[in-house]
């Protein structure tokens, strides 16, 4: 059992290593296939630093899709959308009225959901995240509202372009609601944040999220931490 | 601490030492008051950093506490008898947001006071404890370079000299040895995730499941 697991650390670190053959990395993928039912704690965790597919967004191939199943997206989703188009420019995709909604999704591994999805006990908890809005090296709080893809043509080929409307949490710079005891250590992660939500925004799974820690830290104030491992975001 | 309570710490994951070993099972459930805590006195076991009405504090907290599911959460009814065992992945939560996100809402307040020696020392406490979740960060980072290293090393020492500070009659154990090798290891072989243990945890947990009749060697 030992040289079971010596060997499988080994082959951890080779799959990690940049002189690992693709033959082998694309092997990853098969650990993820066979402890997928174990999404719990550190096994998962494991699994995340060495699954390279789990830092593509995924939306490369070709995405067959049944356009009867697109809803129309609510006003304020679309005229955030409408200003996202503005700033960014995506090769092969235009704003539409009308997109795939998704309860959930599934993004480098980790499963985001909108705030209403699932039971009332889940508490926003694939739902409240940590991003990091374009040009920026910090990361944000903030509260997903809709998930949803569009078509996007890229070399001939329709692909899924997934978008994530999100709220974030207003900062408590500028209010005197409280002082951020958190600020004296930095190195810790976690920070205070109104309540309050921001306007709505547009991201994409192309930016840096992950999931938080969360909860009530006195009146209209959260504490939030991101579940980021330092992996982005924290290291300039 | 008494020794049997040390021998027992010894064997413990590094995020069970120090401020943690005053919860579980030491506080007197009778005690309301419990903020006698001296940790320059000569009866240790008599530590009450944490009394009744801070640990309906932090229970409460964890029991408010949101995070995602893939993430195991320590028990709501942490530091009584029903409690239990905590799992290696529940400690690391507790001391990764729960435990310094409690401390640092009930104390943060605690200043140096040379005049208000109880309020020196929670301030000693959750500056350790923060240290400890600081270098627990950077050490279980999912990718490793020379600043994580030197991050974790710095915030590691810092937090075993506020141990030497907090229980001058307490000896280091095996395990703050152990843990000045990491950053070493983090530039040698690469994120944690790697080569810890957690995979042998894992197999422990499922042996410990299977039955057996106690004859070593006889089906």
């Amino acid at each position: 059992m030992l040289k079971s697991f010596c060997a499988a650390a080994n082959l951890r670190a080779l799959v990690q290593s940049e002189r690992c053959p693709n033959i082998i990395r694309s092997c990853a993928n098969l650990l993820d296939e066979c402890y997928g039912q174990d999404q719990r704690g550190t096994l998962m965790d494991d699994l995340r630093t060495l699954d390279h597919s789990l830092n593509d967004s995924g939306q490369e191939k070709a995405w067959e899709y049944d356009r009867q199943k697109f809803d129309r997206l609510e006003t304020a989703v679309y005229n955030a959308l409408m200003t996202f188009s503005c700033s960014h420019s995506i090769d092969g995709w235009t704003v539409d009225t009308h997109a795939l909604l998704h309860k959930e999704h599934k993004i480098r591994g980790l499963q985001f959901a909108e705030l209403k999805a699932g039971a009332k006990n889940t508490r926003g908890r694939h739902s409240t995240i940590f991003f990091q809005p374009i040009g920026s090296s910090r990361l944000v709080p903030g509260v997903i509202r809709k998930i949803f893809s569009m078509p996007r043509k890229q070399h001939g080929v329709e692909t899924q372009a997934v978008f994530i409307a999100v709220h974030r949490y207003k900062s408590l710079i500028g209010s005197d609601v409280v002082d951020d005891p958190f600020k004296r250590c930095e190195g810790f992660g976690a920070s205070l944040w109104l309540e309050e939500l921001d306007s709505l925004e547009i991201i994409t799974p192309s930016q840096k999220m992950c999931h938080a820690t969360f909860r009530k830290w006195q009146e209209s104030v959260y504490v939030l931490r991101p579940i980021d491992r330092v992996s982005y975001g924290f290291v300039p | 601490m008494s020794h049997d309570e040390n021998t027992e710490c010894a064997g413990q994951d590094l995020t069970n030492v120090s401020l943690l070993n005053t919860l579980p099972g030491v506080v007197d459930e009778d005690d309301s008051a419990g903020c006698h805590l001296d940790p320059q006195a000569a009866v240790p076991n008599k530590f009450r950093l944490i009394g009744k009405k801070e640990l309906e504090q932090i229970q409460q907290d964890i029991s408010e506490t949101t995070r995602p599911r893939w993430q195991s959460g320590p028990p709501c009814n942490l530091g009584t008898k029903g409690c239990g065992k905590l799992k290696a992945d529940q400690w690391r939560s507790l001391i990764e947001f729960d435990i310094p996100v409690s401390l640092m809402k009930m104390w943060s307040e605690a200043i140096p006071n040379q005049g208000k020696h109880l309020d020196d020392t929670r301030y000693k406490v959750l500056n350790s404890t923060m240290l400890l979740a600081t270098a627990l960060r950077w050490g279980t980072s999912h990718r490793t370079s020379t600043k994580h290293a030197a991050e974790y090393m710095r915030n590691m020492r810092a937090y075993l000299a506020s141990l030497r500070d907090l229980f001058p009659n307490t000896d280091l154990r095996t395990t703050h040895h152990n843990a000045l090798f990491i950053g070493e290891m983090l530039l040698r072989f690469g994120p944690v995730h790697g080569w810890w243990m957690f995979p042998f945890e894992r197999v422990i947990g499922l042996l410990q499941q299977v039955n057996t009749n106690s004859k070593m060697g006889k089906s």
